[in-house]
Order: structure tokens, then C-alpha cells, then sequence
């Protein structure tokens, strides 16, 4: 009896023990959360969280495939001032106008797509955001506006990047899916119209200028800006009366200065100068990287991968005194046998002292480029007296020279020449030489490029959809590719 | 007199609790009596090598009457009645019959013992638990430590590499302490873990690449020792794997590591040391004078395509002038070096050296048993500054408290350093790049002052000028993984287990660039830390019931419960501006530049049960049910049910056949059964906001993941078929069938980029894998001085994707995942070579229906206008080994040959369509600067020329270097894949020197290849890719191990 008695203890004990540890683990033990996000439900609740959802926003446009990088050289190297040191570098393909399906980033396509979802996600929340205040209340409002102007800006660049140029048929053709909700994943948007596309550009702009507040906020998009670009698109689209009349606005309210002659050179190193509207901002620890605009075309530190041209070179030395022509670095890259020198652009030189040539701040609007847009429209519009003006006084920063243009030979030509001198590597050069119809020409010493001439009705004048999304959304292939 | 203590010295192959359990039984029934009168016979017992048996059990058949064999396997027995039948045996060995009369008695009796390895009786080591071969009703290969520990390898997975039918193991990296990628009978998933899991003394363990870094492969299995190993099991199909539940889906390693014996105190020592090289050539470039004549060619080619007649174009690119020409010479592009042509290859590479040292103890007694290691490796890569080495200890105990509790731990701690370079991708640091692309005899290595040529013309990194450097790629992996077990019979037949695994591993990478090197310079100096902290507990509590009646029905029952838990947390943080190049902590830096941390959890809960029967050791049946839920699905999908039936039949125990004496043994198997496989990433169901995303200093969110629900565990259905047939007790057949249904495959399908997500997992799709399995082996040649023994394995497997969303194409480009079509897919566009006439490159333009089919197939010079078609699989259509073993007196030799017959490789790095035609060493002038191969010799140069290398030109346009099938090669290849060629002294001459055995040996890896395509080594990833990894080694070890 005592044996048996003792074996039931046993057995028991070692039941009891079994038991514990079973019920030690229940279920509820198996929910776990990742230490880096939250419930994708509800994440946003409080303005604060508005605000870190828009500094995503603003992360994602670093992005090195977005305002990081490409989007900036693509401007550039398509054009006839800047050019790609050789065959094979980055940016190659694209000065070569060589981009296919299969080979262009799939990122310069879903970039901008990133910051419309992160837009959206506001958008979708705006009504559902706890208001304790009522300044609160105007943050949020803020807030939204500047949702609805991210929106509309990476639109407008997907647009510009993948559609025709407005100008060639009034926007008949196709442009890119019109995103304003967040989807589902099974969705595949269409491509609308180019139309449709700036239609939709406009009405989100003027949304985000209504609620934004109408004060300065360093690295984000301001009603200020959301002004300047809206000018742009209504440039680009040959409403210059509209451009005129928003740029003129900008002129005669703005706190914002253009750079001095003698500030010129160290605005580069700094970054938010005194004529900054919008501007990415890069700091060592939040910035584009290793496939920055400024690593990409560091000779010295990065990839020295391509460099000013000929072309605009000599149009940059038509005035001795030009302060542009002097940030750029003469180079013999990396030791070449043929100790060719390269002129290489001094915008991104790294900024704050940094030694490392990533951390440059990307600019997207200055108050430059409101003066060139209101020269440009006061002259398509027959007010060339202004525009005159306009063109001068940039000028005379620029150079200390006074009056330098007349108004007797005074022509588009050199209005356009000034931009191409002006905004030459911040992304404008290629789309500015080809959506008013012109034709580019390619006539740069040493070009390795297989089009020479190009202008807006060229298949290649626009680059072609990603295969990834093709692969997915059974949307019509850009003619040609 | 009862002898309590048995003593051994042979290494046995078998589960240590069988050893155990024999042992006793051993103990029980040798009843040592002292035969008074009679007379005395005297023996010797030696194994089949030869060598003598230590505690050979010698005893009169019917009775425990008895002695065993003393150190030099010598005995004397005294017998009365006469004649008698005297049972010579001993564990791991067939035993043997000797009928002694008064003639033959006074004559020594030599008895030699084969061993049981070969037989049917051998023990296995399975899921939870071990079996007899002959009662396994699956499909699992098991290999000894013999055949593994002699080759110079840092890791286990490497000596499995083309040794077990059904089990390709691809290279994922040559430098030491990479790992190896495996795939048990083919590809089962699509974008979850297609990797086996490893079991380690029964504690499931985690596998691959922990390193914490993106960039160099660090495989954390090579933090175990392989000489501790005492057996391997690689478990095939459902009935052996499915009790492991979900993981399973893939197969399981089963590792087991050494345990004493119920002995004296076992000394071994081991001694290695080796050289290695490429097994194949690495890159067959031209030499400097044949690049100059053809990168010549090239730009006069692009002169005269621009209009300007040969002369003008000859006399400007030989630096003559006067042509009006503007654009590059041949000495801009391709120079004569001031000091001659450099030779990268000597530069950059080396011989490697192995060395390794390895010494245990292991012994016990009738209550205690362990078994004890401490060793090093150091491995020195064939790339300057690359090295492994690892210091290593075990401790394995088992102790018997009483007849009822027994206990036991089993730890492992590990200490290994890696440096490394960055493999595998176009790092401008890796040799292996460079040599394709960018490093090419016409570029000086040096200045004429001796001083590095720091940067090249073509602006690349002078990578020998980077291995001067400082420039550190280095993870260090700290490992310790212990299992403790306690065993209780509650019951004489019930028996009570339970075990806890902890497995801790710290892994630690950094990368320092100095500010000198190409990747420093911009910030001065660079360091980047990742360390990880990896954790997983398992706690497994089993109930075993075993019960045999009537002596014909034999059940065993097992239940149990099992829980794991598993953290991982990551830390980085990258610093730049530093003071020297020799302080890369971040300590020293002036900047930090980012720091992060992050922590994954995740759990498992496991109910798991299987059920034994066995009837008259004729009929086998096994079912087995686990239940599995884990973490990583949403609540309402958790849970899986994983299931297995299986069953065998031992035909040749039937009477209808007890007339085919020829048949020494047949049985035949069957299985069927279901596994699961979860998704990687831990937290796949959930749709998730994530921070991080930072801008400008400030607090950045971002919508991350889509919500996910209703995903649900991947489900595996397997059959197995399976036969093992022994004939006249000479050659031994084992066949195996198998059919393998993957369902609700979980997908990363790609979705619209216009949603800001680029893909989401769903359960769609299904995929199916089925083959054969066929292993021959045969005893030649047996008798006691010279024996010799071959073994034929091969396999094939065929993978089917039977079902899935749409077309994949998975990076790099060159595969594609379409339904009814193998995962192995080769989707190229089709090249068909030069035109004779001009030169230029053709592909047909496969021109498809919107249903797939090609309606037309023209010629094209235009790349664009070419589609892209499935060209044929990576996948082999047989491969397998070939093994001879002989043994002559004291000689040993093995030599194990592997073959690959049918299927492609593709070579990534003659073509690659990433970055829109960078990266190609095969590109005919497109990148000037890029070396040319050997095949560019071939190129086409006027019309008429009949070739498959297009013309040479200097920029060329032409993407004849994009992706095509012109880079696609054969696979076939056959291979000395190890050779071991050993000398064990003769044991008068060791004992005289107090030794119980010493040999030594030669062996050696990859020492002989022959390939279908020899321009990279045929043993490439195992999705068939070549890339910048380095190749696979040739390697020359010589060792020396002694037991005393």
C-alpha cells in the first residue's frame, strides 16, 4: 500500500508540476507588439501625432529617389548643362535617355506615391483628430494644408516625370494615377489625363494655401511655398497670367530676400538662406546618404558621377563678375589618365561644416525662382517693361551689375538663359527647356548621349512606367518603350 | 561476480539514452562466473577495421556466464562441458556464434566483430527520440561523425554539401565562417523560409546568418564545433519531420553531440592543419596586351561608327593626332602601367591556411557519463585580411540519480571572430567585383615610387591599396546553448520528461573605413555597430507510455507540451570623423551620426503526440498530431493542426518469403502527413505605423504594413514511398518516392506602387515538389585485412509552382515564379549570337499571345524588341554522390565524388540589369573600363566571322551585356568533393608509447572538378546565381589525432 501510495504522490507531484507550467503560457501570451510601431489603427489621435505623420511625409521626400537625389539630377542630366562623366556611372542611362521598363528605378516612381500615401493618411483622419484648444485647432488646420500641398507637389512631379508636357495637347494625353484615399492593396488605379492630373494639382494647392498659416516654418512646406508652386504648375500648363499674378504676390509680400552677391557662395554651406521658401532639410543623422545629389556628384567624396557642361559653362562666363560661375570646383577625377578636368557644381558642397557631402539641404523653392517666374509671365503676357525688372534685379545680385539686360534685344531667350543659369542643379532645367515646345539641344562638348535633339513630342522626352507597376496594374506603357 | 563496469574504447554511433539503456542491459546479463574446473579457451576480438575490442562480451550461449575483453581485446574463458556455444558480442557490432569442442579449444579463437553501421539494426536518432532503423516508418538519411569531422570545415552544413540524397546545399559565400544554403527535397515556399530546421540534443535552434549586417554572410551554425557531433539525421518527409510541427515544412537537421561512455577516461587529441585555394579559377581575364588590341579595336570601331575613316580613327586613338578627332585614346583608356601590367590576382589573394585543434575527455561510470571539449579553429581566407577563428567548449553530462531519475546537460559555449569582406554584391571592396569589373592589367597597382596608385582612372577604389588599410569587416558571435533534461519513470512504462533549452547569442558586427579609404574619406572615417541579442527558450515536457504484450504487440505512446519564446533585439549606431585609422570605436568619433535599438518577440505554444504500434516486428504504424500556435498570426488563424500516418511493412520476416535466403532483408514504408510554415517576418499580420522615419531632428511616423488578418499558416502535404532492400548480405538498396503539395503559400505579392505599398502577404497560391531518392551501397570486398565499399546516392527532384497570383519576377531578374512552371525558372530573353555580317548581337523576339504563347520568333538586333521567355530551370535533373571507402590493414581511403547532371547557372556577374546595364564584365566596350574576359578574345572583327561575341566598341550601345540567355551556362559538373586518405599505427606500436591509437591522414575538399561551363565554379547559390561571392575552396588539410 505504502509503495502504491507513493507512486500516486509521485505521479501527482509530477501532474501538478506539468499542469503549472501548461498553464503558465495561456494564449494571450501569444499577442505581441514590435517595439517600433503602433496598431496601424489609430495611430494618428492628437495634432502632435498629425505632426509626426507630416514629418514622415517629409522623410519620405528626402528619400534618395525622390528630392534625396533623383528627382534633382534627373532635372539636370536630360538637359544641356550638366552631363555624365562616363559611360556606365549613375545618371548615365538617364543623361543617355537609355532609361527602359526594366531598368529605371521602380523608387522614382513609388516615392512620391509614399508621400501621397503619408498625405492621405492625414487627409483620412483630419475630421477624427482630438482638439483640446483653438489654437489647436489652427495648428491642425496648418497641418491639413500642408498634407494637401505635399499631395499635390508629389503629383505634380510624378505628372511632369511621367505624362506629356501639358503644353503639347492641353494635357489630352495620359498622366499617372490619381490617388486621394488610402487603398486598399488590391486596388490598380488608372492613369487620368494630364488634365486631370493638374486639375487636381491646382485643387489641392489652393486647399493647402487656405488652411496653411500664413507664417514662416523652416523645412516645411508653407503657404508660401504652396504659392510658389502653384505659380510653377500654372506655368508649366501656359496660365501665365495666374503664375504672374501669384508670382507678383509673392514678391510684394514675402520676408524673404534674394541672396546677396556677397553672401552668395556661403548660402550654399549653410542652407536656409535668406531667400529660402522650401527647402528639405538634411541633418547628419536624417539625409539622403550614400545616393544623395551631393554623393552622386562629389568628385572628391562620392561618386563624381556627373559635372557642368560646356554649355553651360560658357553661358555661366558670359558676365566676368558672375558670382554663380564661382562655387564650382575644377576636377580631375580620381586620377583619370586623360587629366581631363571637370567643372563641378558647388550647390552641395555638405553643409554646417560637414565634411560628409550627403547633408546638403534639397531645395524646391526660392525666391529666385518666383522672380524667374514672374519675368517669364510678365513677358509672355506683354508686360516686358516688368519683366525686365524682375530679370534685373536677380541679375544685379547675381553679378553687381546694374540694368544689364536692355529692353531693346530683350527676349525670352535670355529670361530662360538666366533660369538655366540660375537654377541649374536643382531639377528644373530639363522640363523648363521642353514644356513651352521648344526643342533642347544636346551641343555640349564630349556628349556620349544617343539623343542629341529633343523636344516635348519626343516618346523619350518622358521616361517610362516601372515595369514593377505594370506588373501590377495593367496601366497603358508610355509610347515608346 | 557481476562486473559492473564495461569498458570500450570504439566511438559509438548511437543516441547516447539507447547506449545507456544497453549498457545496462549489458551490465544486467553478463554474470561473470569463475569456472573452476575445465579448460581454458583464449581469443582475441577485433572490429572490422582491424583494430581490437575493449569489453567484448564473451559468454556461453543459454547462460550470463561469461568474461569481456581486456585492453587488447584479448580473453580467456574457462569451459567444462564440452563441446559449447560461445556468444561473442558487443554494442554497435553484428554478434557472433563460435561452437567450441575439444578439437578447436586449445586453438586461440580470433573473432572479428562487424560493425552494425551497414545493418538495418542501426540506431536513429529521430523527433523526440530515437528508433532502430528497421522500425522507422520514415524518410531521414543519418550520418556519423566519421564522415564529417575530418574535413577542414567550420560548420556541419558545409561537410553535408552533396552527401545525402535529397539535400542540396548551395554556396552562399567561400570566406570563413560563411554559411551554406540548404534545401531538403526542393524549394517548399515561395517567400517564407525554405531553410531546415536544426535540432540540437533534442532543442530546436536557431540557423543562418545572424550577423546583424546586410553586407557579409555569418553563419551562426558555425559556432558549433563539428567534432562534438556524434551523429546527423536529416529528416525528409512528413512521419519523420511533422511532430516538429510547423518549421518543419523544410525538413529537420537532427544534430547530436557526444556523450561519455560507461568507462575509463577517453583522451583524444586532434591536430589539423591546411591550405586552401580557389577550386576553380576565379576570373579568366586577358592579359594586358590582349585588352590593349582589343579595347583598341573598340575605339576605332566607335570613331569609324561616327563617321571618320579607319586611318583617321587608328592614328587619334594611338595618340597620333592631327585627325580632328575628339575623344579618348587607347592610352587614356587602357595605359601600359609605368612598371608593366599589374596582376590583381596575385595582389589581391592568397593561399589560405586552416588550422585546427581539438581535445576531449569523455568516459564515466555506471551513474555518471560526460563528455568534455575544447577546441580551436583558425581559418585565413584566400582575400587579404580574412580569417575565422573560434574557440569552443562543451560540456555534456548525464547522470543517473537513481534507477527511476536520471538528469543531463548538454552546453556549448562559443566564441568566434570573423574578418571578412563585403561579398556577395558590387561593394566596391570586394575582390571578387573588382576583378570583374573594374580592375583590369592596365591599371598600375602601384606608383613608380612604390606607393599605392590610390585612385584608379577609371574611378574605382584600388582595392590593393584598400586591403592595406585598416578597413575592418568584422562579427564576432558569442554563443552558448545549453539543454538540461530531467527523465522520471513514473510508471515502469511511463516515463516523464522534461527539458529546457536556452540558446544566447550575441553577435557583434563592425564596419570601420578608415578616412584614407574610398569609403571613409568623406567622412573622414565611418563605423558602423550592429550588435544583436538573440534569445530562445524552449521548454518541451514529455510523456512517453511503452508497452509490449504478449511479446508481439509493442505500443509507445508520446504526449507532450512545448513552449518557446524568442527575442531579438538589434542595436546600431554609426559614427564618423575619427582621429587615426587604428581607433574605430565610436567612442573616438566626432560624430555620432545615428543610434538605434529595437526589440521582435516571438512565441510558439505546441501541444504534440504520436502514437507507435508494432506488431510482431512485421507490421509498423505510427501516427503523430502536433498543434501548434504562434505569435506572428492574428488571433482568429493561430492555431495549426499538423498531422502524420505512416507505416511499414517487414516483408522479409514473412514465411512466404523465408525461402528467399538471397533476400537478407526487405521492408517497405509509407507516409503521409502535414507541416506548416509561418511567415518571416514576425509581425506579417499586423498592419502597423512605424517611427523612425525622422526628418530634420524631428519625430517621423509612416504607415509601414497593410493590416493582415486573415493570413494563415502555410501548409505542407507530403507522401512518401519508400523501400529498403539488403541482398546476400552485400549490397543494400534504399528507394524513396515522395510527393510534396505546398498549400496557401504565403506571398509577397506585389501590389500597385500607387497605394505607397509595394507588396502584401497573402495565403494564395500552391507549389508542388516531387522526386526520387535512390541510395546503393555494396560491401566489395570484406574480409579481415582489406575491405572496400561503394555507395551510389542520387536524386531528383521536380518542382512545380501549381498555382499563384501572377507572374514573379524575383531579384535579380533573372527567374520568374509562373504557374505550372518549376520555382527554378530561367526567364531570359533568348540570345542567338552575332550576326555574321555586322557583328551585332541577336536575340529571337519570342513575340507572345496575351496568353503566354510565342507566335513569333524572329531575329532582332534590337534588344528591346526581344521578350523575355522561360529558357529552362536551374533546376538539376540527377545529382548525387558516389562514395569508395577502402581499408587495407592500417590504411584508410574514402573518396567522395559529387555530380550535377542537367539544369543552368546564370552569371550575374557577366550580366546584371540592376542598375540599366552597370556591373557587367561581359558587355562588349559599353563600360570602357571594365577588364575583359577571356571569351571577349572571341569577339567578332569582320564580316563573315561566325561567333557568339559580339563586336568589341568602345560605349557600346548595343545591350548585348543586358540580361539574355547568352550568360546562362550549364550546370553539369562532377567533382572530387572530399578525399581522405588515413594511417592508423599499429597498435603494438602505440601502446608501447601508452597510446590506445593514433592516426593520421590527409584530406581533402574540392580537389578535382570538371564542369560543362569552366568559367566560375559550378557549386553556385543555390538558386543557381553566380555572383560576386567568393567560390567555393580547394582545400589540403593533414591531420593527426591520438586516444590515449
Amino acid at each position: 500500500m505504502t509503495l502504491l501510495n507513493h507512486i500516486i504522490s509521485i505521479k501527482l507531484k509530477s501532474l501538478i508540476i506539468i499542469a503549472l507550467i501548461c498553464s503558465s503560457c495561456s494564449h494571450d501570451w501569444l499577442n505581441m507588439q514590435p517595439s517600433d510601431s503602433l496598431p496601424a489603427e489609430g495611430a494618428l489621435q492628437t495634432v502632435k501625432d498629425v505632426d509626426y505623420a507630416l514629418n514622415g511625409a517629409y522623410n519620405a521626400m528626402l528619400h534618395h529617389y525622390y528630392y534625396g537625389g533623383t528627382m534633382l539630377w534627373i532635372g539636370d542630366v536630360r538637359a544641356n548643362d550638366m552631363m555624365s562623366t562616363s559611360i556606365g556611372v549613375r545618371t548615365s542611362n538617364e543623361y543617355r535617355f537609355q532609361s527602359t521598363a526594366d531598368n529605371i528605378s521602380a523608387d522614382l516612381w513609388s516615392q512620391p506615391y509614399v508621400v501621397i500615401k503619408a498625405a492621405n493618411s492625414i487627409l483620412y483622419q483630419k475630421e477624427n483628430i482630438e482638439i483640446k484648444t483653438e489654437s489647436e485647432q489652427e495648428t491642425l488646420n496648418s497641418y491639413i494644408g500642408e498634407a494637401y500641398a505635399l499631395r499635390a507637389l508629389a503629383l505634380f512631379d510624378l505628372t511632369r516625370l511621367f505624362g506629356k508636357a501639358y503644353k503639347a495637347d492641353n494635357g489630352t494625353s495620359l498622366g499617372v494615377p490619381i490617388v486621394t484615399e488610402l487603398l486598399n492593396p488590391a486596388e490598380k488605379p488608372g492613369r487620368s489625363s494630364v488634365a486631370e492630373c493638374y486639375q487636381q494639382i491646382i485643387s489641392d494647392f489652393k486647399e493647402a494655401i487656405s488652411l496653411l498659416a500664413n507664417e514662416k516654418h523652416n523645412g516645411r512646406i508653407t503657404q508660401e511655398a504652396a504659392n510658389t508652386l502653384l505659380a510653377r504648375v500654372y506655368l508649366y500648363m501656359g496660365e501665365d497670367e495666374l503664375a504672374y499674378n501669384i508670382a507678383k504676390s509673392i514678391i510684394d509680400s514675402t520676408e524673404a530676400q534674394l541672396i546677396a552677391y556677397t553672401d552668395y557662395e556661403n548660402s550654399w554651406k549653410v542652407g536656409l538662406s535668406s531667400e529660402s521658401i522650401f527647402e528639405l532639410v538634411s541633418t547628419s543623422e536624417n539625409n539622403a546618404g550614400g545616393e544623395s545629389m551631393g554623393y552622386v556628384m562629389s568628385p572628391s567624396d562620392g561618386y563624381g558621377a556627373f559635372h557642368l557642361s560646356s554649355s553651360y559653362l560658357s553661358l555661366i562666363k558670359e558676365i566676368d563678375t558672375d558670382i554663380r560661375a564661382q562655387i564650382n570646383t575644377d576636377f580631375v577625377l580620381s586620377g583619370r589618365t586623360d587629366a581631363i578636368k571637370d567643372a563641378y557644381l558647388g550647390k552641395y558642397p555638405g553643409k554646417d561644416g560637414s565634411n560628409y557631402v550627403a547633408v546638403n539641404n534639397h531645395i524646391i523653392a526660392r525666391l529666385s525662382e518666383v522672380h524667374l517666374i514672374a519675368a517669364e509671365a510678365a513677358f509672355k503676357t506683354n508686360k516686358k517693361q516688368i519683366s525686365l525688372e524682375y530679370l534685373n534685379t536677380l541679375v544685379e545680385k547675381r553679378t553687381e551689375l546694374v540694368d544689364y539686360y536692355a529692353l531693346d534685344d530683350y527676349s525670352l531667350v535670355q529670361i530662360m538663359n538666366e533660369r538655366r543659369k540660375e537654377l541649374v542643379g536643382e531639377g528644373h532645367n530639363y522640363f523648363d527647356a521642353l514644356r513651352d515646345g521648344e526643342t533642347l539641344v544636346r551641343d555640349h562638348d564630349n556628349f556620349f548621349g544617343e539623343i542629341s535633339e529633343i523636344d516635348f513630342n519626343h516618346n523619350k522626352a518622358i521616361l517610362p512606367i516601372p515595369r514593377a507597376e505594370l506588373n501590377t496594374n495593367p496601366i497603358a506603357q508610355n509610347p515608346g518603350y | 561476480m557481476n562486473l559492473s563496469v564495461v569498458r570500450s574504447t570504439i566511438k559509438l554511433k548511437q543516441h547516447k539514452s539507447i547506449l545507456l539503456m544497453l549498457l545496462i542491459i549489458l551490465c544486467l546479463t553478463v554474470n561473470i562466473s569463475a569456472q573452476a574446473q575445465g579448460q581454458k579457451l583464449r581469443g582475441n576480438v577485433k572490429d572490422d577495421t582491424g583494430e581490437e575490442i575493449v569489453g567484448a562480451a564473451v559468454v556461453i550461449n543459454g547462460t550470463h556466464d561469461g568474461i569481456q575483453t581486456d585492453f587488447d581485446g584479448n580473453f580467456e574463458l574457462e569451459l567444462s562441458n564440452l563441446p559449447v556455444l560461445i556468444d561473442v558480442s558487443y554494442i554497435g557490432h553484428v554478434p557472433q556464434s563460435f561452437k567450441i569442442d575439444a578439437k578447436n579449444i586449445n586453438k586461440p579463437l580470433k573473432v572479428f566483430l562487424k560493425s552494425e553501421t551497414t545493418e538495418l539494426e542501426q540506431i536513429m536518432v529521430v523527433a523526440y527520440g530515437s528508433t532502430s532503423k528497421r522500425s522507422f516508418t520514415g524518410s531521414a538519411a543519418s550520418l556519423s561523425s566519421k564522415e564529417l569531422t575530418e574535413l577542414p570545415v567550420a560548420d556541419v552544413s558545409q561537410a553535408l554539401q552533396g552527401r545525402v540524397a535529397g539535400l542540396s546545399v548551395g554556396n552562399t559565400s567561400g570566406q570563413p565562417g560563411s554559411g551554406m544554403s540548404m534545401r531538403i527535397r526542393g524549394t517548399g515556399s515561395i517567400s517564407s523560409s525554405k531553410e531546415p530546421l536544426y535540432v540540437i540534443d533534442g532543442v530546436p535552434v536557431v540557423s543562418g546568418d545572424l550577423s546583424g549586417s546586410s553586407t557579409m554572410s555569418s553563419n551562426v551554425m558555425s559556432s558549433i564545433n563539428p567534432d562534438d557531433i556524434e551523429n546527423i539525421t536529416v529528416l525528409k518527409d512528413a512521419a519523420a519531420a511533422s511532430l516538429y510541427g510547423s518549421r518543419a515544412a523544410n525538413g529537420v537537421i537532427l544534430i547530436t553531440t557526444k556523450t561519455g561512455q560507461n568507462n575509463k577516461t577517453q583522451f583524444k587529441l586532434k591536430t589539423e592543419y591546411g591550405f586552401s585555394d580557389f577550386a576553380m579559377p576565379l576570373v579568366r581575364q586577358v592579359d594586358g596586351d590582349t585588352e590593349r588590341e582589343i579595347k583598341r579595336e573598340g575605339l576605332i570601331n566607335y570613331y569609324t561608327d561616327n563617321g571618320y575613316s579607319y586611318e583617321e580613327a587608328a592614328s587619334h586613338v594611338d595618340g597620333n593626332g592631327n585627325s580632328g578627332i575628339s575623344g579618348p585614346t587607347l592610352d587614356g583608356i587602357a595605359p601600359i602601367p609605368n612598371g608593366g601590367y599589374s596582376d590583381w590576382e596575385s595582389e589581391l589573394f592568397r593561399v589560405g591556411v586552416n588550422q585546427n585543434i581539438d581535445f576531449s575527455a569523455s568516459g564515466g561510470n555506471e551513474k555518471t557519463r560526460f563528455f568534455t571539449s575544447i577546441s580551436y579553429l583558425k581559418q585565413e581566407g584566400v582575400v587579404e585580411r580574412s580569417d575565422f577563428d573560434r574557440l569552443s567548449g562543451r560540456v555534456n553530462i548525464n547522470h543517473k540519480v537513481s534507477d527511476k531519475l536520471s538528469f543531463g546537460v548538454n552546453t556549448t559555449l562559443s566564441a568566434s571572430e570573423q574578418n571578412g569582406i563585403l561579398d556577395g554584391t558590387s561593394y566596391f571592396t570586394n575582390p571578387v567585383y573588382g576583378m570583374n569589373i573594374f580592375l583590369s592589367p592596365t591599371l598600375p597597382i602601384y606608383n613608380t615610387d612604390g606607393t599605392y596608385n590610390e585612385n584608379l582612372p577609371n574611378g574605382y577604389p584600388n582595392i590593393a591599396y584598400e586591403q592595406s588599410l585598416n578597413n575592418i569587416n568584422r562579427t564576432l558571435t558569442k554563443r552558448s546553448l545549453s539543454s538540461l533534461n530531467a527523465s522520471y519513470d513514473l510508471l515502469p512504462n511511463l516515463n516523464f520528461k522534461s527539458t529546457l533549452g536556452i540558446d544566447l547569442i550575441f553577435t557583434d558586427f563592425t564596419q570601420f573605413n578608415p578616412s584614407e579609404s574610398r569609403d571613409g574619406r568623406a567622412t573622414n572615417g565611418k563605423t558602423q555597430m550592429n550588435s544583436k541579442y538573440w534569445q530562445t527558450i524552449t521548454s518541451s515536457n514529455i510523456l512517453t507510455y511503452n508497452k509490449t504484450i504478449n511479446d508481439r504487440h509493442s505500443i509507445n505512446v508520446l504526449a507532450g507540451y512545448e513552449v518557446e519564446h524568442t527575442t531579438d533585439r538589434v542595436s546600431s549606431m554609426t559614427g564618423i570623423d575619427f582621429p587615426n585609422s587604428e581607433l574605430y570605436h565610436i567612442k573616438n568619433a566626432g560624430q555620432v551620426t545615428a543610434a538605434s535599438s529595437s526589440e521582435n518577440e516571438r512565441g510558439l505554444i505546441s501541444y504534440l503526440s504520436r502514437v507507435n504500434y508494432v506488431f510482431d516486428d512485421k507490421y509498423y504504424l505510427s501516427a503523430s498530431y502536433r498543434s501548434d500556435g504562434s505569435s506572428i498570426l492574428s488571433e482568429n488563424n493561430r492555431f495549426g493542426n499538423f498531422w502524420s500516418v505512416s507505416g511499414s511493412w517487414h516483408l522479409s520476416k514473412e514465411n512466404f518469403l523465408s525461402s528467399a535466403t538471397w533476400l537478407t532483408d526487405w521492408r517497405i514504408r509509407g507516409s503521409y502527413g502535414t507541416n506548416g510554415t509561418l511567415p518571416n517576418n514576425w509581425y506579417a499580420s499586423q498592419g502597423l505605423y512605424s517611427f523612425g522615419n525622422n526628418y530634420n531632428g524631428n519625430i517621423g511616423g509612416m504607415y509601414s504594413s497593410i493590416n493582415n488578418p486573415n493570413l494563415r499558416w502555410e501548409q505542407n502535404y507530403a507522401a512518401n514511398i519508400g523501400t529498403n532492400i539488403r541482398i546476400l548480405d552485400f549490397m543494400s538498396i534504399e528507394f524513396d518516392i515522395f510527393n510534396k503539395e505546398t498549400k496557401d503559400l504565403i506571398l509577397s505579392v506585389p501590389i500597385s506602387h500607387t497605394t505607397g505599398f509595394k507588396n502584401t502577404l497573402v495565403n494564395y497560391g500552391g507549389m508542388n515538389n516531387k522526386g526520387w531518392e535512390l541510395g546503393i551501397s555494396t560491401d566489395n570486398i570484406t574480409n579481415k585485412n582489406f575491405q572496400w565499399t561503394t555507395s551510389v546516392v542520387m536524386g531528383q527532384v521536380k518542382n512545380t509552382i501549381t498555382k499563384l497570383y501572377d507572374d514573379v519576377i524575383p531579384w535579380p531578374n533573372f527567374q520568374i515564379y509562373r504557374e505550372g512552371y518549376s520555382i527554378n525558372s530561367i526567364f531570359l530573353r533568348e540570345y542567338v549570337g552575332v550576326n555574321p555580317q555586322n557583328g551585332n548581337a541577336q536575340w529571337y523576339t519570342n513575340t507572345q499571345d496575351e496568353h503566354g504563347n510565342i507566335i513569333s520568333r524572329e531575329l532582332t538586333e534590337n534588344y528591346n524588341e526581344a521578350n523575355a521567355v522561360i529558357v529552362g530551370s536551374t533546376d538539376p535533373i540527377l545529382e548525387g554522390n558516389i562514395t569508395n571507402t577502402f581499408h587495407l590493414k592500417g590504411f584508410d581511403l574514402s573518396a567522395m565524388f559529387n555530380y550535377r547532371i542537367g539544369g543552368y547557372t546564370y552569371d550575374r556577374t557577366a550580366a546584371d540589369p540592376s542598375r540599366g546595364g552597370v556591373n557587367q564584365s561581359e558587355n562588349d566596350g559599353a563600360h570602357w573600363y571594365v577588364p575583359i574576359r577571356e571569351s571577349g578574345a572571341d569577339r567578332w572583327q569582320k564580316p563573315g566571322d561566325i561567333t557568339d561575341v559580339p563586336r568589341y566598341v568602345y560605349g557600346n550601345t548595343s545591350l548585348s551585356g543586358e540580361a539574355s540567355t547568352r550568360f546562362m551556362h550549364k550546370a553539369d559538373f562532377i567533382r572530387l568533393k572530399s578525399l581522405t586518405f588515413g594511417y592508423t599505427l599499429p597498435q603494438q606500436l602505440t601502446r608501447s608509447i601508452n597510446m590506445d591509437r593514433v592516426r593520421i591522414y590527409f584530406s581533402g575538399m574540392n580537389l578535382w572538378t570538371w564542369a560543362a561551363n569552366d568559367i566560375y565554379d559550378p557549386e553556385v547559390k543555390v538558386n543557381g546565381l553566380n555572383d560576386w561571392t567568393l567560390p567555393p575552396m580547394k582545400t589540403y588539410t593533414f591531420g593527426i589525432q591520438v586516444d590515449f
